[in-house]
């Protein structure tokens, strides 16, 4: 059994790749794609705490808040002028590939030359230890679990409880019937687009005074989004929240018995799991 | 919509057929110099100049133009003839393919018949390019140059030399922690799988050697979450952790403190960009006793400092001030360019000669040098094929307050 | 009569004297760096060529640099711990990329589109890491150095690799002259028209009794033969192998060459976007504001994917440009080139 300390760091990885493959999976249930972007509206929502706070000395909490909304804005523009004009039947899960990652290099580059390439810190944002006996626990990652927390309460509220969720659940499961029914699904797509950038940004902002904040911190939640999305699943939102927590534990856990290989590890198991199961725990089979 | 397709077709064909062109059109020559007055000889440097470790590339390439400002008012003399340097940086983008093409650019290009001031881990793709162009490449040992099979054979690179032995230094750095803390309990080593190796397994030899106490453990590169790291060496009763990445230390020095554990100092390998802008990412409170590797030659206790050398950084350092607001305290840039072109500036006068590689590596083969901390001398006089190695020493200096106070240093016996 | 065949000859007068031009460009300059770039692109064609033609099955393969590597590293291994000189590891290259896509390729297209795509993606990345790790093999990530192909005597005449960069630029042009005939004869062939249908109508395909697990499969292994090829000569080219030249983005890197040249075309589009791609890439790496060029590079090939119609790409205005010179509607239909 590893130590506490261990398995509350693994937590807070857990909540963040969960985040992050939520709002990914939000994004393909309605449009179909992967949003190869998704890691650099992480990085671009921890810029916008950064300067929202030392900047603008705009309270923490509020920043990110501000943060969701600036991604939010941003990915529904990236939604529109984007990915529909190149999403076009056939060849658009290619074309949307290709464009996100031109998208990807181009955020990362444009960031790089508007902020400056070195790390930015928010240290002061939530300072202080707790300490918990055999470990201590910084405030700042437990605002992470509690963010998390917030989120996937109010994203199960919204889904299940409110109409415009009930709207997007419709339009994911059978476009054809929920437009038949009145739901505009092509409004719809731009809204989960930036309900789920919006996550992303906001994600990048809570994690912002754990890690620093540079242009090149989009890469590894993109990548640990993905494979939770895999884990659990492609099109299934319980999966990505599972997944997220598996994987978090998964790369907090092994990392302390096995070293440096839980890497190889890590995307030995994934494909393993894909070999076995390819449409992940919680996913629907394949239909070809 | 048609006419969108005439005007983008129009662009693109001119796009494609300019830069086939423009590539086609091969190499510059560099200017030729004024007859009279000093000769400039071209410098190459490869370095990350994009990605994340741009920033100190690009540190590296102003510092290195503001002590050419000071350097080649003077310049140096060979056979009556005065000459000044110009150093040209190309982006290798700290990868394999991209020193290829930076070093290709710069031999090729740039006519630069010296190569200096490496610390990217690219040496074999660079070297693979200067070794059949006889152009000489100053590097640091380490990861992929070390002396051994598959790493550094001075038969097949003869043009090679290593002004800063990096690898070895990481020993030193230990060395250094273990004799100003006799009682320390145990160092804790975290290093990126880049580095693992002969390298390592000579350094593990010689602290075993010397009963060092340690507990040794490998990351991926660009490991962002240390805390599994970190608390296996709390459980192995480490009070020190060492480490010779930057970018790990950062992260190190913040997560430890997050994690409770205030009592273990960290010890980087490298130099910081100054220590404002650590205490700004990590809090003041964590950052305080780290210690970190420091260029501060002036500081060095009990060496024979060279004077004029010494005055020469100390005024650049003021430039640098007066171009930063007043304020610049990053010294990590010393030991690498400019003390090669120190190097280089004497070998060329005691060779007689500014192009004549072969000539210039028979004196570097061996030779000792005047250094800002005093005479060091490369190895391999006795063996043609043996390693061109030069031991200096580190300064380690330690974090208090928001200055860097000096903490100690090593010197490393020369090799023969 | 005359002047009917001027319309259809005069385009190919031009991609005539283009390809007789890059024959013979070393008779212009001889210059290292020059021929080192079209050497570069020459090998990321070959590796976006590879991906297009496992687009032509439908599947969008991204795990390209996999085989560039795999193919650099058995060439490099061979060389290195078993002292064999250059043409037997080059071969062997081939053959066990081929080996691993086939053993790949059978378990991933099984496991449907999207699992191929993510298979193929962590392969690369697989490979990577095992490269790192496998110290005894592969001297991890310190990489192994490796020397150019040995030269070869002709009668009195001396081809050698490691002096002068016209051989290497030759090696790499009739490389990319042999993949690329060998895979447009695949394309205009019963081959070609198979990985059509099962690209279009995977159902129609099966109907007809055409497996689609083989053909899918053995588009992905040839492509990955060449492609290790390719990867073997480059790593020879550039006298070392490590971990770091291939992994996730590198694959990435072929894709969007193969758009941006075109997915209409196997051939002649990817050759396109490699020279387009690289040349930018390389121009934009000389400004000397650093960070512009992920940034440009990004605009720009979003610009193509956003302006052009889309199935298109740059190749494809060379089409329209000559319709618009001779003034007429731009050829519709399946074009073989």
């Amino acid at each position: 059994m590893p130590p506490a300390g261990i398995l509350v760091d693994g937590l807070v990885q857990s909540c963040i790749y969960m985040t992050m493959a939520f709002g990914m999976v939000l994004v393909f249930s309605i449009l179909g794609i992967l949003n190869w972007t998704h890691g650099q509206f992480y990085m671009l929502g921890a810029f916008v705490v950064y300067y929202a706070v030392t900047a603008a000395g705009i309270p923490f909490p509020i920043s990110i808040l501000i943060s969701g909304g600036v991604i939010g804005g941003l990915g529904m523009l990236v939604g529109r002028y984007v990915i529909e004009r190149v999403n076009v039947p056939g060849l658009g899960l290619l074309y949307v590939t290709a464009a996100t990652v031109a998208l990807n290099f181009f955020f990362e580059g444009g960031a790089g030359m508007a902020f400056g390439l070195e790390d930015k810190g928010l240290y002061n944002a939530l300072p202080g230890v707790l300490d918990l006996g055999s470990f201590s626990v910084s405030y700042q990652k437990i605002a992470v679990v509690i963010f998390t927390l917030v989120i996937m309460v109010a994203m199960y509220v919204v889904l299940n409880f409110t109409k415009i969720g009930l709207a997007i659940r419709a339009a994911a499961q059978e476009p054809g019937a929920a437009s038949l029914y009145g739901v505009s699904v092509g409004r719809l797509s731009i809204i989960v687009m930036g309900i789920g950038c919006a996550l992303a940004g906001m994600a990048g902002a809570i994690m912002a005074p754990v890690y620093g904040v540079n242009p090149f911190i989009g890469g590894l939640p993109l990548i640990m989004a993905l494979l939770a999305i895999i884990i659990g699943g492609i099109g299934s939102l319980t999966g990505a929240i599972v997944g997220g927590l598996i994987l978090g534990l998964f790369s907090s856990i092994v990392p302390y018995y096995l070293g440096y290989i839980s890497e190889l590890a890590l995307f030995l198991t994934v494909i393993t799991l894909l070999i076995v199961r390819p449409q992940g725990l919680f996913g629907v089979p394949i239909r070809r | 919509m048609k006419k969108s397709y005439n005007i983008v077709a129009i662009l693109v064909t001119t796009l494609i057929l300019s830069v086939l062109i423009a590539t086609a059109c091969g190499p510059k020559t560099p200017a030729e110099p004024v007859s009279t007055g000093p000769i400039t000889i071209n410098i190459g440097v490869c370095a990350a100049m994009s990605g994340p470790a741009a920033s100190y590339g690009q540190l590296g390439q102003e510092t290195v133009d503001t002590f050419l400002q000071v350097f080649n008012r003077q310049g140096f003399k060979v056979s009556n003839q005065t000459y000044n340097f110009n150093v040209i940086t190309a982006d290798d983008q700290a990868n394999s393919e991209g020193g290829s093409a930076a070093a290709k650019k710069l031999v090729y290009e740039d006519g630069c018949k010296f190569i200096v001031g490496h610390w990217t881990p690219n040496f074999k793709a660079v070297q693979a390019v200067t070794n059949p162009a006889k152009v000489i490449f100053f590097s640091h040992t380490g990861a992929d140059a070390v002396p051994g099979p598959g790493g550094y054979d001075p038969k097949t690179m003869p043009y090679v030399a290593f002004p800063v032995a990096a690898h070895e230094v990481v020993v030193a750095y230990i060395f250094g922690i273990a004799e100003v803390n006799p009682n320390y309990k145990k160092i804790g080593i975290i290093d990126t799988v880049l580095n693992k190796g002969i390298g390592w397994d000579n350094a593990d030899k010689q602290m075993d050697e010397k009963g060092i106490r340690y507990f040794h453990q490998f990351t991926q590169p660009n490991t962002a979450n240390y805390a599994p790291f970190i608390t296996k060496c709390a459980e192995e009763g480490c009070d020190f952790i060492f480490t010779s990445d930057v970018a790990a230390a950062l992260a190190i020095v913040k997560q430890r403190w997050d994690m409770g554990y205030k009592d273990m100092r960290i010890c980087c390998a490298g130099p910081i960009t100054s220590p404002a802008r650590w205490i700004q990412l990590a809090g003041y409170d964590a950052v305080q006793g780290l210690i970190v590797s420091s260029g501060a030659v002036w500081e060095a206790r009990n060496r024979p400092l060279n004077a004029d050398q010494i005055a020469m950084l100390q005024e650049t350092m003021g430039l640098l001030a007066d171009k930063h607001n007043g304020s610049f305290t990053y010294t990590g840039w010393i030991p690498w360019t400019p003390t090669q072109l120190f190097i280089l500036s004497q070998a060329m006068q005691k060779a007689g000669t500014v192009d004549d590689t072969d000539a210039l590596m028979k004196v570097i083969r061996g030779g000792t040098f005047d250094l800002p901390t005093g005479q060091y001398a490369f190895s391999g006089a006795q063996t043609y094929g043996s390693p061109v190695v030069m031991m200096t020493g580190i300064i380690e200096c330690q974090i208090q307050g928001d200055k860097e106070v000096y903490y100690s240093q090593y010197h490393l016996p020369p090799l023969p | 009569m005359k002047f009917g065949n001027y319309r259809k000859l005069l385009p190919k007068i031009v991609v005539g004297l283009l390809i007789a031009l890059i024959f013979i460009l070393p008779v212009f300059t001889t210059s290292l760096v020059t021929l080192s770039k079209f050497v570069q692109i020459g090998f990321w064609a070959i590796a976006a060529m590879g991906f297009m033609l496992i687009m032509r099955t439908g599947q969008i393969s991204l795990g390209q640099a996999t085989f560039m590597g795999l193919g650099g590293y058995t060439s490099a291994v061979f060389m290195v711990k078993f002292g064999l000189p250059f043409w037997p590891g080059f071969f062997m290259a081939g053959i066990v990329a081929g080996l691993v896509a086939l053993a790949v390729g059978v378990v991933a297209v099984r496991a449907g589109p999207i699992a191929f795509s993510i298979i193929t993606l962590a392969l690369a990345e697989i490979m990577r890491i095992i490269a790192v790790s496998w110290e005894p093999v592969t001297n991890g990530s310190k990489g192994l150095v490796i020397t150019p192909p040995t030269h070869i005597m002709l009668g009195n005449f001396e081809i050698n690799f490691a002096t002068s960069a016209v051989p290497n630029y030759y090696f790499i042009v009739i490389l990319v002259a042999i993949t690329a005939l060998i895979f447009w004869q695949i394309d205009r062939g019963r081959l070609g028209g198979i990985f059509r249908v099962i690209a279009v109508n995977p159902t129609l395909a099966e109907h007809q009794g055409i497996p689609l697990t083989k053909f899918k499969v053995l588009a992905f292994t040839v492509a990955a033969v060449f492609t290790g090829f390719a990867g073997s000569f480059y790593a020879h080219f550039l006298g070392v192998m490590s971990p770091d030249m291939y992994g996730l983005w590198q694959s990435i890197q072929a894709l969007m060459m193969g758009i941006v040249g075109g997915i209409s075309s196997l051939v002649a589009g990817p050759i396109v976007g490699a020279a387009v791609l690289n040349s930018l890439s390389d121009i934009l790496s000389r400004l000397p504001v650093y960070s512009i060029k992920p940034t440009l590079f990004g605009a720009i090939v979003l610009l193509v994917l956003l302006f052009l119609p889309k199935g298109t790409g740059l190749i494809d205005l060379w089409r329209i440009f000559w319709s618009k010179v001779y003034k007429e509607k731009p050829i519709t239909t399946d074009n073989t080139h």
